[in-house]
């Protein structure tokens, strides 16, 4: 027999598994060895999976309540499961880029303002970036002050980065905010 | 339950409210509490567009984020908290500036600053916050004791909830568990509270220069908010300890909605009435017809509208 009527979408919050945990580790230090002791310090992950799988950092002593009360939402999102990959929030790359040692991008004014509008960085864009950056490479796009500004995807052609296309960038609180204004 | 004070507007509030585009009942309703004041603060209402940051001192301090925005071309002016300022001059729009997106401050109006101060959070506290989004208070309070409180936020919109999440999320605060749901049934998880500030769904009639269909509140709308108002008093009672503090704040003017509900706080559940004001370089004006309450008003404090009390629940 059919049921009708929507039904309560029941909230399960649970600590990470093994291999969740360690998957997000391995994220963490993608961008430095001490990012995942320096963000996980006096924090708690806690995994909510309903119809996407999301990761919270979460304050250690609030986080003894989560079972209790099985929040909508709790602390910050770090970032989300597709499968095994674990893909950082922007929140979570607010607090990783205050630890990061590598895979990062530094912009001029300009670009940093560009970033932030959906718009890649290319060529004199690019004040900086770390030694260790790859072709294809994620990296953490920083302004010309040392900000967080998103995440990007590196191309390097002779040593030099010489393009960072746009995957996620802060300006999305502002788009957000107005794409829900405008379906109300 | 209270009745809704409803009373015949005379020839000049027709007048007033023709002009302004009231209802002629509520500036009837605003004549009574004001008198001859009625004028000045009407006007204030139509003219009033200050607008305010508050800095959140969790990702930087005040001094750096003021001089990175006067760089760009924004002035300020210095209000009586040394973490929130006024915007005097923007050179375009500043929440669409790169510190707003990084989570360097929060908008919202000095009226609002005013509950979390007055709940006086402490490291440690479990603290309740009912009404909760879109978070501007909810976040002040985590700012205050950075982050050293444990603070549970529940909302009943799905809209409201989800811009919450966003602004929890640009701000950076770790220690909010976000409720979805009715504020009356927070009894069911059987937690008891330190503090709680319980800044009512109100009508509004204070938030006037920001949303001018307030103007035309209808006298159910009143009497549902009465309702609703106590019932989360009630429960908020019910699930704060005793010897614990609620907040109870709105932003309107009607007494229905503010001293009124104290009354009932006090004689019908017992609640303690603290009636010191404890900021010090901050006045507002007394309550209507009530001791130990304040209120804001547009033409005198320069702010919107709004209520504030303090209550105790009694040892057992």
């Amino acid at each position: 027999m059919q049921s009708s009527g929507k039904k309560a979408i029941r909230r399960i919050w649970r600590r990470p598994t093994r291999e969740e945990g360690s998957i997000i580790i391995s994220k963490l230090e993608y961008f430095g060895k001490n990012v995942p002791e320096n963000v996980l310090r006096g924090h708690v992950i806690y995994i909510l999976e309903i119809t996407r799988k999301e990761a919270f950092l979460v304050k250690k002593e609030s986080s003894e309540l989560i079972e209790i009360f099985q929040p909508y939402s709790a602390g910050i999102t770090l970032g989300e499961f597709k499968g095994k990959t674990f893909t950082l929030s922007l929140a979570g790359g607010y607090i990783v880029s205050k630890y990061a040692t590598k895979k990062r991008v530094f912009l001029d004014k300009e670009g940093s303002i560009n970033f932030t509008y959906g718009k890649d960085a290319s060529g004199p864009d690019i004040d900086d970036w770390d030694p260790d950056i790859e072709d294809g490479d994620i990296v953490i796009v920083l302004s010309y002050e040392r900000e967080f500004l998103g995440f990007g995807k590196a191309r390097v052609a002779n040593l030099r980065v010489v393009e960072v296309k746009n995957i996620v960038d802060i300006g999305w609180y502002l788009r957000s905010e107005i794409d829900e204004r405008k379906s109300r | 339950m209270t009745e809704i004070s409803w009373p015949n507007p005379t020839k000049e509030d027709f007048e007033i409210a023709k002009k302004y585009g009231y209802t002629p009942q509520l500036i009837a309703r605003f004549r009574i509490i004001l008198g001859q004041e009625l004028k000045s603060f009407i006007e204030s209402l139509e003219k009033y567009n200050r607008k305010f940051i508050r800095v959140n001192t969790l990702k930087i301090s005040p001094e750096n984020l003021i001089e990175k925005l006067e760089k760009q071309g924004f002035k300020f002016r210095q209000t009586f908290l040394d973490y929130a300022f006024e915007i005097l001059y923007e050179p375009y729009s500043i929440s669409s500036s790169k510190e707003y997106l990084l989570g360097y401050f929060y908008i919202q109006d000095l009226s609002s600053m005013i509950p979390p101060l007055l709940l006086n959070p402490e490291p440690g506290e479990l603290i309740l916050d009912l009404a909760a989004a879109p978070g501007g208070k909810t976040t002040h309070i985590a700012q205050i004791t950075n982050e050293k409180t444990k603070i549970i936020a529940v909302d009943i919109s799905r809209e409201r909830m989800s811009a919450m999440r966003s602004n929890i999320n640009r701000l950076g605060i770790k220690n909010v568990l976000l409720i979805r749901g009715d504020g009356r049934k927070i009894v069911k998880y059987n937690v008891k509270f330190d503090k709680i500030l319980l800044d009512a769904p109100c009508t509004g009639e204070g938030v006037i220069p920001r949303d001018p269909e307030r103007k035309r509140i209808k006298l159910q709308e009143y009497k549902s908010r009465v309702s609703l108002q106590r019932d989360l008093l009630k429960a908020a009672w019910q699930v704060l300890k005793p010897g614990g503090i609620l907040v109870y704040s709105t932003c309107t003017y009607a007494p229905e909605e503010n001293e009124h509900n104290i009354v009932f706080a006090v004689e019908d559940l017992g609640m303690e009435l603290i009636k010191e004001w404890p900021i010090k370089n901050f006045r507002p004006s007394e309550g209507y017809n009530l001791e130990g309450v304040w209120r804001v008003y547009t033409h005198k404090q320069k702010t919107l509208g709004a209520f504030y009390a303090i209550l105790r629940k009694k040892s057992d």
